[in-house]
């Protein structure tokens, strides 16, 4: 997935649960269908994202990490 | 004989900012909850956030609440090194930055990397080159907007560019606790990141915030939270947060008012103290320093004895250098500057605030010759 998100969480420097509060918190102000950007260095949230979404019914459209900053984009469910 | 000249300490808090403050801690429910008692102050964060970003024109994101500017130049400096992983920072200043951020940039560097400091002139300015300079290669560069001690403002525009042209990496800080509300920040002046007080906009000292530009990413101080977008976690201070909108959204439209006020009344105190004989003043001209600031020196005497002097005849100052005060220390602001040691010990600061009256500067003026007259007889030889 390549193009602009349309909002970016940025989570860098906070340890899980605080990114998946702050996904959480943010997507409740988003639509469906939009994509969300999160930013973060907690490893866990290769585990607790993924987990989350699956539980809340958002998608993850992917997961990459470079140096040490982990770039996930969510699409929105309903 | 009574007047309050210290408002380099604290303002008086209007009534108006003390109604906002009161409102909140009467008020029961955390803004983080789910409940209908959380939604108003949630509401009034999320409008504090519109009031204090309007001061640099930024979006409400870019606002970060804290407990006052020394948190949020801790935050500014620790935070881009944590987010940027470095171990070995360098850090540039000037010897006149606040206290809290030379011991900042001096806890950043203590086991790697390096703090470097801008020479400064005889009147509080670092000189550009020598900024610049210092600049390459840096990870944060710290501009202080206004000098709290001698009363420099800086052009910190012009030494923005500058360092963006030669350190296109560094984050760029711009410390505008001494002149938020009586000096337009527009877009930051250029800078990344910005700290904000309350104090000059007429709001508690203990608020403060951080602004940022965005793009610019930060590790927080203060872990294990939600609140502020994660970068500063715990319980908002409410009241505080409000009170501090209200002194923003206040100082905005007038700041045109307070500052000519404040220079009128700087003029009439330094044309006063400078008629004591033996006294100078301490950085630059009136027009030319932060609204209201008046720095001297007495030959002669101590600033804390003529400050506790003028004390006793209902005049609050402070001896020219807070953070030297009970140190037995001549002021390094002022050493920096070239200062002799005499100069240094024997600093007075005044500070008017919009409030503050002719009758208010006179008393102020008279305390200050009968109190230097009074310790100079006392003075052995």
């Amino acid at each position: 997935m390549t193009g602009a998100p349309d909002r970016t969480v940025d989570a860098l420097g906070t340890w899980c649960p605080v990114p998946v509060s702050m996904v959480r918190r943010a997507l409740t102000r988003m639509s469906p269908g939009e994509v969300l950007e999160l930013l973060a260095d907690d490893p866990m949230v290769f585990l607790d994202v993924p987990a989350w979404c699956h539980d809340a019914g958002h998608e993850v459209l992917s997961m990459e990490q470079r140096r040490d900053v982990i770039t996930t984009r969510i699409r929105v469910g309903r | 004989m009574s007047a309050y000249l210290d408002h380099a300490s604290g303002w008086p808090l209007s009534d108006e900012v003390q109604d906002a403050m009161a409102r909140w801690t009467r008020h029961v429910g955390s803004p983080m909850s789910l409940h209908e008692q959380a939604r108003a102050p949630a509401d009034a964060i999320e409008d504090a956030r519109d009031e204090v970003a309007a001061l640099t024109g930024w979006a409400p994101e870019a606002v970060i609440f804290t407990a006052g500017a020394t948190e949020a130049r801790n935050l500014a400096i620790k935070g881009p090194l944590g987010a940027a992983h470095r171990v070995a920072p360098v850090i540039a200043a000037d010897p006149l930055a606040h206290a809290s951020t030379l011991a900042v940039a001096r806890s950043a560097t203590r086991h790697a990397g390096a703090l470097r400091l801008a020479g400064v002139d005889g009147q509080g300015h670092p000189a550009p080159g020598d900024v610049t300079r210092l600049a390459a290669g840096a990870d944060v560069v710290v501009i202080t907007h206004g000098q709290a001690e001698v009363g420099t403002i800086r052009d910190a525009a012009m030494l923005v560019a500058r360092i963006r042209d030669a350190a296109p990496g560094a984050v760029i800080v711009l410390d505008a606790e001494e002149t938020a509300g009586l000096v337009p920040l527009d877009a930051g002046l250029g800078a990344d990141l910005v700290v904000i007080g309350g104090r000059s906009l007429g709001g508690p000292a203990w608020a403060g915030a951080l602004l940022v530009r965005p793009g610019i990413h930060l590790h927080p101080l203060i872990e294990g939270g939600v609140e502020e977008g994660g970068k500063r976690g715990g319980p908002h201070d409410v009241p505080a947060i409000a009170a501090l909108a209200m002194a923003a959204r206040l100082a905005r439209p007038a700041m045109r008012d307070r500052v000519a006020r404040m220079r009128a009344v700087a003029h009439r105190l330094a044309n006063g103290l400078l008629s004591v004989p033996g006294t100078r003043l301490n950085g630059p001209p009136v027009d030319e320093r932060l609204p209201g600031h008046v720095q001297v020196s007495t030959a002669g005497v101590t600033g804390e004895a003529v400050a506790l002097a003028m004390a006793t005849r209902g005049v609050a100052v402070s001896p020219g250098s807070a953070c030297a005060f009970g140190a037995g220390k001549a002021s390094p602001v002022l050493e920096a500057m070239g200062l002799g040691d005499d100069a240094a010990r024997s600093a007075v600061l005044l500070t008017a605030g919009p409030g503050t009256t002719d009758a208010d500067a006179d008393s102020a003026i008279a305390a200050f010759a009968a109190s230097v007259a009074a310790l100079r007889a006392m003075a052995p030889g």
